[in-house]
């Protein structure tokens, strides 16, 4: 065993502090287990699960806080006494209200929501531009490649053709 | 070791926490009758691991802490192999020992239940220092990691401070290891496990383990012979 194997293991045999295990104890003892951790559980779950049924049940009936936030206009261009006048009051507004499904206010706003823009009519839309003829393109066919470059400098075929007289029958240069 | 025991067992006591009973567990009619706090201890270190993880299981608390008290000095030694500050190492074996205590009902005994508790804390150990807090808090905190005994053999002064001094160039040497070197030196050194125990707690094949030690040693080594010690 040399020197440094002795720093070595004087590192490395950390004893535990005294009360060590007491705290570990004192905390497995405070610990609830499992068996009494899930119907604390189970009891703030249904818990919440009654509170919401409390909230849809409030504001399904007519008159609650949240029908009324529902019966307001959401825009500006609708009529006054339609801001004013309370859903409860007019059985019509109250039953096409009702219609809406209660999953989502946000959802029966949008239903009553006038549109604002038109549906888009794409031909009024170019008529209403006013585009010059320019833009029609002729119906005219694109000359092919090599014709197009021959358009261009057209070749001028000799005018006569001019054959060199050959000796007739007779030895050539390479004839030996 | 049993005079720890029993002393814990009276602090536990004091706590008012639920006591195990060792003869509940053993048969031998000799430890019949009322027990003194010496066969008290002698009874629970005669108690198998397996008796005190059934009693805990059926929710004796009290089995359970004596497992933390014939456990605890090698859980903590294996935290610190990892997080390498003492105040670090209690809390990840403080963690570890709660989880294996709410787990205990899938202990299944393939392994022995050191190994069971030391995988545990292998595992909360490397989660905790990898968690962002514990970078944070190394960035604030300027104390030293795990707190330095200086051999006791040293019979003058001059020769203590100068084991000191080497004590602290070691730690700082091997604060400086590779992460695997030094969590494979410091669980060797410790003595407390085989190391095909270690395979089993790390994951990593024991001969890599002995090679990574073997290592380790050998640029410790390099490393004071270059600052000529």
């Amino acid at each position: 065993m040399t020197d440094l194997d002795d720093a070595v293991r004087n590192l490395a045999r950390l004893d535990a502090s005294s009360g060590f295990a007491a705290t570990v104890r004192a905390r497995v003892d405070a610990d609830a287990p499992a068996a009494a951790r899930w119907p604390r559980l189970a009891v703030g779950a249904a818990a919440v699960a009654a509170a919401a049924l409390v909230v849809w049940f409030v504001g399904a009936r007519p008159g609650s806080p949240i029908a009324e936030v529902a019966s307001k206009p959401t825009s500006p261009t609708e009529a006054p006494q339609a801001r004013t006048q309370p859903l409860a009051a007019d059985p019509g507004a109250f039953a096409a209200v009702a219609a809406i499904p209660r999953s989502s206010v946000s959802a029966g706003r949008r239903a009553r929501r006038p549109a604002v823009r038109p549906p888009m009519d794409h031909e009024r839309a170019l008529a209403a531009l006013e585009l010059p003829g320019a833009l029609e393109v002729p119906d005219i066919d694109p000359p092919p490649l090599g014709v197009a470059a021959m358009a261009i400098q057209p070749l001028e075929p000799p005018s006569e053709l001019t054959v060199p007289d050959l000796p007739a029958g007779g030895a050539g240069p390479g004839d030996r | 070791m049993p005079s720890e025991m029993a002393g814990s067992l009276h602090s536990a006591r004091a706590l008012g926490l639920p006591r195990f009973n060792p003869q509940s567990a053993i048969p031998n009619p000799q430890f019949q009758g009322n027990p003194t706090p010496d066969s008290e201890a002698l009874l629970i270190s005669r108690v198998t691991d397996a008796e005190l993880v059934e009693a805990a299981r059926a929710g004796d608390h009290a089995a359970f802490g004596a497992l933390v008290e014939r456990y605890q000095h090698v859980v903590v030694r294996t935290a610190a192999a990892v997080v390498g500050r003492r105040e670090e190492a209690e809390d990840v074996a403080q963690e570890a020992l709660l989880r294996a205590f709410r787990g205990i009902a899938d202990f299944r005994g393939e392994a022995s239940v050191k190994t069971w508790l030391l995988t545990i804390t292998w595992r909360q150990a490397l989660s905790h220092r990898r968690s962002i807090v514990t970078h944070l808090r190394r960035l604030v905190s300027t104390s030293d990691e795990v707190p330095i005994d200086p051999p006791s053999s040293a019979p003058r002064h001059d020769e203590a401070l100068e084991a000191r001094d080497f004590q602290q160039e070691v730690s700082r040497l091997v604060r400086g290891l590779p992460a695997k070197y030094r969590e494979a030196l410091l669980m060797a050194a410790t003595g407390d496990v085989t190391y095909e125990e270690m395979s089993h707690i790390t994951g990593v094949a024991a001969g890599t383990l002995k090679w990574r030690v073997s290592e380790a040693r050998r640029q410790l080594r390099a490393k004071l012979a270059r600052r000529g010690q």
